[in-house]
């Protein structure tokens, strides 16, 4: 009610407070993080949240190229149930095919919440009813601008070939560009290759006539479903095409492009949440007019204007020329390029300077590479969330070179420590040529592992930056190494650090801002779940192999097992000899000398089996025992941890009240283990008819009254029968089907060796407490 | 190849009960022979007529479980019973199915022993006759020319002469001929017989 209230009572002051809690979707019409929406995400984010007030949802809705009905009942069913029982306050379609989306299952999904769209082109839409409570940014197309650009770049220009893809959004913008340049139909040809292949494509632009250019309006997906990004496609064509191309977004600027009048996604987001602020704030969207012919200018690259020959001169007035700077360029690479437009636009379109000025072109490349990056990075983390065991090295390795080729540098390494954190090893690595992969351990690097290991990033353009006293060994291995720059952001999970991503450059000194460090970091993260999943997979392996072997040395079932076993052979001999002999003696001719090795042979097998039941005996002899010094607070919580598997599997929970500072035990660890596991498992076998979910079993160590440790495992299963307390821990006794009636009689007889004693009850509230206590005592007999 | 009375082989990893049992045996009139390991038995040339093997299923190396397999794998038809220190379920399931004659468990009741020796026995020499007679049945088979094995397979569908002449394109009188030589070579005195000796060599289920 409160909320009604505000919504509508609301005054339409220019101060608009957002409430905290409201909830805003964003609807994206593709499926994946392509730079041009994480433009706009990234306008949009922090304009609407700057403090964590709102709650922004993003739904990837992965519109196919024609409105495919059943898939759109699937998303619809899909974000019903999602949002069913939330609030939501404001819808952000981005683009037009996700506007399109929206508005024709408004009414079912989102009936009466207020909409502000973005970077939708609806020139070429016709038949178009926003409705109303909406409100939004246009993407305006500027073919028209772009192509007498170009004509006056290039006046012997007598066709233009469109260039498109096959998904929604590339087809909206195709219309919208084809919508565009009709009116230019009688002055040039113009052709358009939508939905080709891409291999088609490459080909048709490669052997274009010098009369020609290419226009780039999309290719998210060609003909044959491969996806692309638009810098990726852009790239392609550029690289492939005979003549120049000119694009319509700066996300498209330094792929290849000549240029032409480009837009800003950047801006349509922030115009977007200007909006979208104002309608959180009270005010009805039907009242804010739709925003259309924001964010575009005139961009062109220096390098492509070069190749192609064209004539700076020519450029309409006020157009922004970018790539001047060759040596950035050499020293950073493609892929600050497309970002550095997009700031470039902000910046001049924002302050309406046309100059640029030094102090901005740090933040453009940062803001350029950090777009690239973020896009790599999102696809890292998606491939990683969702690859197998088996390829996880290779995707590492694979990720490795591509960061290593995006940051410019001649190495990246992902180092594991050991658990002590003494040794290192270089699981991953991606080296430039003939480079050698160098595992930096303690030893070689005892400073930045030491930092690492406190979590801390280490990062040096210069050698001379590290410290030169505390760092003179890891500067020493960094020069021999030949090591200029390094980054090397400590991988941690669940605060403890399990290894090292680093990156090296050896040709070069390289550096490294921090909005870079921060998403390396966020690369780090993403690794060391990885590597944290894989290891704790192959911890529980090597848990159950630790079982397996105290399994194979001592769990009662085997021991049992393998003793019934040893003492089962002298007795099949003896019977077996035993009965040959009444045989030979029922004939009528006996042959005594072979009756007497008979004979011979059962004296033989009887002492052989004496043996066994010796050797059982002094197994569980004090003078035998092991000792030294136990925790068995930790003792226990070992244990647990190899039954932890089988409890789950058996839905049992575990719960350790285990208590620190005890008094130290001296005891045989083996048998002291065998003892607590036998009595885990005998806890566990008391739980197996109880309901699921009531499964509980209670491991606890405590100080005895009289100064030894009480270890006590409370389980919640029948309990035991008040006639048959006395007998449990008598040898042969079970309730089990399939007990050998062991467990028990074993436990109490090393804990006896050892001095102790046990003891069985039951609880009050059900199920059975069995327990022991040790004497404390320090090592030593 | 003169015919011996039925052997027992014994295969069992533990010295004394493999002389016990070899002994025992003996006793009840059976040749024994006693071999530590299943790499050991298999070295030994197979043996031809009544026989059965007493096999340790745990032993060191390959198992009495392997031998079974292996002896199935080669075709060799020889009655095992199974001998165990312990009621393994999943072992002596997995016997049972693989066609074991017994599971005993250790010490083995001498009664049961003997009863399952003999049972094994005679269930080895049935298998090698029947052995033998498919070989025969297949090297008659191997004889009949082309012609002839097509109207083998016809006649014994049950089809006329007159059938497996418009069936195979040749006249009546010749498909007599060829049925004539088909009974002669497979020494079958009747259809039903012939018929018989067609399942016996996988012949039906060969044809079609």
């Amino acid at each position: 009610m409160a909320l009604l209230a505000l919504l509508c009572g609301a005054p339409s002051s220019p101060v608009r407070e957002v409430k905290p809690g409201r909830i805003v979707v964003l609807l994206y019409p593709e499926a994946r993080l392509l730079p041009e929406i994480l433009a706009v995400e990234d306008a949009i984010r922090p304009a609407l949240d700057p403090d964590g007030a709102v709650s922004l949802y993003t739904e990837y809705l992965d519109l196919a190229q024609a409105t495919d009905e059943q898939y759109e009942r699937q998303v619809i069913a899909l974000l019903r149930e999602k949002y069913a029982s939330r609030r939501v306050d404001l819808i952000m379609p981005i683009a037009f095919p996700a506007l399109g989306f929206f508005l024709r299952h408004r009414a079912e999904l989102f009936p009466g919440v207020p909409a502000v769209f973005a970077a939708a082109n609806l020139d070429a839409v016709t038949g178009l009813d926003l409705g109303p409570d909406i409100t939004g940014v246009r993407l305006p197309s500027e073919w028209g601008a772009t192509l007498e650009a170009a004509l006056a770049l290039q006046p012997e220009v007598r066709r233009a070939v469109v260039i498109s893809g096959t998904s929604a959004t590339d087809q909206n913008l195709q219309a919208a560009a084809a919508h565009d340049l009709a009116r230019y139909r009688g002055q040039i040809e113009i052709t358009y290759l939508t939905g080709w292949p891409i291999a088609r494509v490459l080909d048709e632009v490669a052997s274009l006539p010098k009369n020609t250019i290419v226009l780039f309006v999309s290719l998210l997906r060609d003909q044959g479903g491969r996806l692309f990004t638009d810098p990726e496609a852009v790239s392609l064509i550029t690289r492939a095409s005979s003549v120049p191309v000119y694009g319509w977004s700066e996300t498209h600027l330094g792929h290849g492009i000549v240029g032409g009048r480009l837009a800003s996604f950047g801006i349509q987001g922030t115009r977007a949440a200007e909006l979208a602020l104002r309608v959180l704030g009270g005010e009805r969207p039907g009242a804010l007019p739709v925003v259309d012919g924001s964010g575009t200018a005139y961009m062109f690259d220096e390098r492509q204007l070069r190749r192609w020959g064209l004539r700076a001169s020519r450029l309409p007035a006020g157009s922004i020329v970018r790539y001047q700077d060759a040596s950035l360029w050499d020293l950073y690479g493609w892929n600050i390029v497309g970002a550095g437009a997009l700031v470039a636009a902000l910046a001049v379109l924002s302050t309406g300077l046309l100059i640029e000025r030094a102090g901005r072109r740090r933040a453009e490349l940062s803001l350029g590479e950090r777009l690239r990056f973020e896009t790599l990075l999102a696809e890292q983390a998606a491939i990683f969330s969702r690859v197998s065991g088996t390829d996880v090295d290779r995707e590492i390795e694979r990720a490795l070179r591509r960061m290593a080729d995006f940051l410019v540098v001649d190495w990246s390494t992902l180092t594991e420590y050991s658990e002590d954190n003494r040794t290192a090893r270089v699981t991953h690595w991606w080296m430039a040529e003939g480079m050698e992969p160098v595992a930096l351990g303690f030893e070689e690097i005892p400073w930045s592992l030491a930092q690492l290991q406190r979590g801390a990033t280490v990062r040096f353009t210069r050698l001379e930056e590290l410290p030169g006293v505390e760092a003179a060994v890891d500067l020493q291995t960094y020069r021999r190494l030949g090591v200029k720059s390094r980054v090397a952001i400590p991988l941690t999970v669940e605060g403890i650090v399990i290894g090292a991503l680093a990156f090296s450059a050896v040709t070069t000194e390289r550096a490294w801002r921090d909005e870079f460090v921060q998403r390396l970091q966020l690369l780090g993260e993403v690794f060391a779940n990885t590597l944290s999943r894989r290891r704790s997979e192959m911890e529980g392996q090597r848990l159950r192999q630790d079982l397996a072997h105290i399994g194979r040395v001592s769990t009662v079932g085997e021991l049992t097992a393998s003793l019934a076993h040893e003492l089962n052979q002298p007795l099949t001999a003896i019977l077996a000899n035993a009965q040959a002999v009444r045989r030979i003696l029922d004939a009528d001719t006996a042959d005594l000398i072979e009756v007497r090795a008979i004979v011979d042979d059962i004296v033989d097998d009887d002492k052989r089996a004496s043996e066994v039941i010796g050797r059982l005996r002094g197994f569980l002899k004090k003078g035998t025992l092991e000792r030294s010094s136990l925790d068995m607070s930790e003792l226990v919580g070992q244990v647990a941890r190899l039954v932890a598997g089988d409890a789950v599997l058996r839905g049992v929970g575990i719960r350790l009240e285990l208590a620190p500072d005890l008094p130290p035990v001296s005891a045989d660890r083996v048998q002291v283990q065998q003892v607590v596991l036998n009595l885990i498992l005998n806890g566990l076998d008391a739980m197996r008819d109880s309901v699921i979910g009531s499964r509980t079993l209670l491991l606890r160590t405590a100080r005895d009254g009289e100064g030894g440790v009480a270890v006590t495992v409370q389980d919640s299963g029948a309990g035991i029968e008040r006639t048959e307390l006395g007998q449990v821990f008598d040898a042969f006794y079970t309730t089990k089907a399939n007990g050998l009636g062991m467990g028990l009689a074993i436990v109490k007889s090393i804990v006896e060796a050892h001095g102790g004693r046990v003891e069985a009850r039951n609880n009050p509230a059900g199920g059975a407490t069995f327990s022991f206590v040790l004497p404390a005592g320090q090592d030593g007999p | 190849m003169a015919p011996s009375g039925p052997v027992v082989f014994v295969v069992d990893d533990d010295a004394s009960v493999r002389k016990s049992l070899a002994r025992l045996v003996r006793t009840a009139g059976y040749d024994a022979e006693a071999f530590a390991t299943v790499s050991d038995f298999l070295d030994r040339p197979p043996q031809e007529g009544p026989a059965c093997l007493l096999l340790d299923v745990r032993m060191p190396g390959r198992t009495g479980l392997d031998l079974q397999e292996a002896l199935r794998a080669a075709g060799r038809r020889l009655s095992i019973i199974f001998i165990s220190g312990y009621g393994d379920v999943r072992a002596s399931v997995k016997a049972m199915k693989g066609g074991a004659i017994d599971f005993l468990t250790k010490p083995l009741d001498e009664g049961a022993l003997l009863t399952a020796i003999a049972q094994a026995v005679a269930r080895t020499l049935e298998e090698q006759r029947e052995q033998s007679r498919v070989t025969e049945v297949r090297n008659c088979i191997t004889t009949l020319t082309p012609r002839e094995a097509e109207v083998f397979a016809l006649v014994v569908t049950g089809m006329l002469n007159k059938q497996i002449g418009a069936e195979l394109g040749i006249a009546e009188k010749t498909v007599k001929v060829h049925r004539a030589r088909v009974m002669e070579k497979m020494r079958a005195g009747s259809l039903a017989q012939l018929v018989r000796l067609a399942g016996t060599g996988g012949m039906v289920a060969a044809r079609f």
